[in-house]
């Protein structure tokens, strides 16, 4: 590699690595080693092909999410040992309801398959549409929305105050109220 | 909940993870260009286990000491830190045992004190924490300074039920300005080396209750954050990588087969096995984000105290995700010195011959004379100090117990500087614990026995 193509790659890692390695933290369910590793491969290949890439971002956004999928088809025989991370987890016996449904949801989201995550994390995270989620991952769009039905039913079955499928019925002591509602 | 409602928690719950939190590392750039040249050096070798045969010793008498890709860098010449100036400091209660670079700072344990601060600049005295427990000469250096605590192994005494006082040792904090005690834990064992204890991402990871435990307490508090103990019948080394503690466990037996390499969450202490490394290894160090261990075959196992032996090594590279590069070894008789010096593999042999293989390749790169003769009493040698290596200079630094001091050219193993220091022998001296060599930036302390001398090396002046 140039020096020059050296200098713009060691630039990009500097401004974006901090949001990517978040990135990935979500995805690995809290598990910062298993984070960096994936971000570092992703850098790898981008590091081999980086005259080659118009848009660094994305390609490196996008080796994140199929090396997720990738290590979820390589190692699928192994049960899934991901190690939550709990957010601002305060277990502090006056934490508020939403706060303790969040932690709960956090840790369950640590026992999705690293597909389920992947998905969950592009759907509600990125925010992004399924058809997108589909061309970021190299699948179908009907298995992109078959792994965020079965994702959000097994998180239901892990947080018992997410309530069965279907129920409007609000879980009173963990139900939530936005900040700004509550004043 | 309806499913939309449950979409918005799962939403609200992703962005309320505290990822300001995450950081990416400021060595990122290197971490990746470095593992990628050792992923395409395991491709060139066609296959993911990358092979290669070397061999240190006699071997170079028709190897020529392999190949020398920077052959012409010069070294550079050493430069002195601001306020520096030769010191010496001659005192084995304050220096006996061994001692840690911090900043401008140098922390010591010696054989009647727990831990001396000195200023590396000057080699005064800051502060001394008196032993609390007999002292002694046990070898222990302190385990690492971070947010102003220095972390030492000292003496913990026990009145047994005889009324005997027993000893055996403890971790102790101690704030880094004024050696005051934060707190300190018991440990499961004497043991005082660099796997007994060490700094972890949020913690201080020590071996305590029992062989098969290891305990993250909190770095300020002493609070225990989590611990994990590891199945009987299972021995297990430890070390950090970039913070995250690992494990590499293997059967505590005769033929103990293949060794498990385990990570351990920082803040959780949940455990992930991340693979299985083939045959029993046995923890050399880290370098960069790898694991560096050792096997040797069972030949070499036969003649541990034959001095001639050829001894047939298996060096492995493992990073965190288990990823393996492994270069065969061959050490021709006993070694004053063998391991780990930065990303080289440094042997010194009886004879104070040195040779260096690149550990990212596995290819000898020199060898050379030191021009250090070790003593010998008794049919036995002495020990070098564990060689240091500065990259910025290019410089391999060996230190004899004898006060030798020889800097070599990392790239081709010229010999580039020599010194002498005035070491006074002490009864046994050169036979017991081997000396250590310290960098204060450019500035090497050597110790031995409880004597330090701290000096600049002359290159290229």
């Amino acid at each position: 590699m140039k020096a020059s193509s050296h200098d713009e790659f060691r630039e990009f890692v500097a401004m974006r690595s901090t949001a990517l390695l978040q990135l990935a933290v979500l995805l690995t369910g809290g598990d910062r080693h298993a984070a960096e590793d994936l971000l570092q491969i992703a850098l790898m290949k981008a590091y081999g092909r980086w005259t080659h890439i118009e848009q660094p971002e994305a390609y490196v956004r996008q080796v994140i999410y199929r090396q997720q999928v990738n290590r979820w088809r390589l190692r699928r025989h192994r049960a899934e040992t991901t190690v939550p991370v709990l957010p601002e987890s305060s277990k502090d016996a006056d934490a508020e309801p939403d706060t303790e449904l969040r932690i709960a949801l956090w840790a369950a989201l640590g026992h999705l398959s690293k597909r389920q995550r992947a998905v969950v994390v592009l759907r509600y995270f990125e925010d992004l549409p399924e058809a997108e989620v589909a061309a970021l991952l190299g699948c179908p769009v009907g298995t992109v929305r078959s792994t965020a039905h079965r994702s959000l039913t097994k998180l239901r079955g892990l947080v018992p105050e997410l309530g069965p499928e279907g129920s409007t019925q609000q879980v009173q002591p963990l139900s939530y109220t936005p900040k700004e509602a509550r004043g | 909940m309806t499913t939309e409602q449950v979409e918005q928690k799962v939403r609200e719950t992703l962005h309320a993870v505290a990822l300001d939190r995450v950081q990416a590392p400021g060595d990122l750039v290197e971490k990746v260009v470095r593992r990628r040249g050792r992923r395409r050096f395991s491709q060139a070798a066609g296959a993911a286990v990358a092979v290669v045969a070397i061999s240190v010793g006699a071997v170079f008498g028709f190897g020529g000491g392999g190949t020398e890709p920077d052959g012409d860098r010069p070294v550079r010449p050493a430069s002195s830190p601001d306020g520096w100036k030769p010191w010496q400091v001659n005192d084995p209660d304050t220096a006996g045992n061994g001692c840690l670079v911090d900043g401008d700072a140098l922390y010591c344990q010696g054989h009647k004190n727990d831990a001396v601060k000195f200023d590396a600049r000057t080699g005064e005295q800051l502060w001394k924490r008196k032993a609390t427990g007999e002292g002694g000469v046990q070898v222990g250096r302190p385990v690492g300074v971070r947010d102003g605590v220095v972390y030492v192994y000292r003496d913990h005494s026990e009145r047994q039920e005889n009324g005997d006082q027993f000893s055996t040792t403890e971790l102790a904090a101690l704030d880094a300005d004024t050696g005051q005690v934060m707190w300190a834990e018991k440990l499961a064992q004497s043991d005082r080396s660099e796997q007994a204890a060490m700094l972890i991402d949020g913690a201080v990871l020590a071996n305590t209750r029992n062989f098969r435990t290891v305990e993250a307490f909190d770095p300020q508090t002493g609070k225990a954050k989590w611990r994990y103990t590891w199945a009987k019948g299972t021995a297990c080394d430890r070390a950090a990588l970039g913070g995250v503690p690992y494990l590499l466990c293997r059967q505590d037996s005769a033929n103990p087969g293949d060794t498990e390499l385990i990570r351990l969450d920082p803040a959780t202490g949940n455990a992930q096995k991340v693979s299985t490394i083939s045959g029993e290894q046995g923890l050399m160090g880290t370098w960069g984000d790898s694991l560096v261990t050792v096997s040797t075959d069972a030949k070499s196992r036969k003649n541990p105290d034959d001095d001639t032996a050829v001894r047939n090594l298996t060096v492995s590279t493992i990073t965190g995700s288990g990823e393996q590069t492994t270069h065969s070894v061959r050490l021709d008789g006993r070694q004053s010195y063998f391991g780990l010096v930065g990303d080289l593999l440094i042997a010194v042999s009886l004879k104070g011959e040195a040779t260096a293989v690149s550990l990212p390749t596995g290819e000898v790169l020199w060898t050379s004379p030191t021009g250090i003769e070790l003593p010998k009493d008794d049919g036995r040698t002495a020990l070098v100090a564990p060689p240091v290596v500065s990259d910025s200079q290019g410089v391999v630094y060996v230190f004899s117990p004898t006060g030798d001091l020889v800097g070599l050219s990392k790239h081709t193993g010229e010999r580039v500087w020599s010194d002498h220091v005035d070491i006074q022998p002490s009864k046994g001296f050169g036979f017991g614990p081997a000396p250590q060599l310290l960098r204060y930036e450019d500035v090497l302390i050597a110790h031995a026995d409880g004597q330090l001398v701290s000096l600049l090396p002359r290159i290229g002046d």
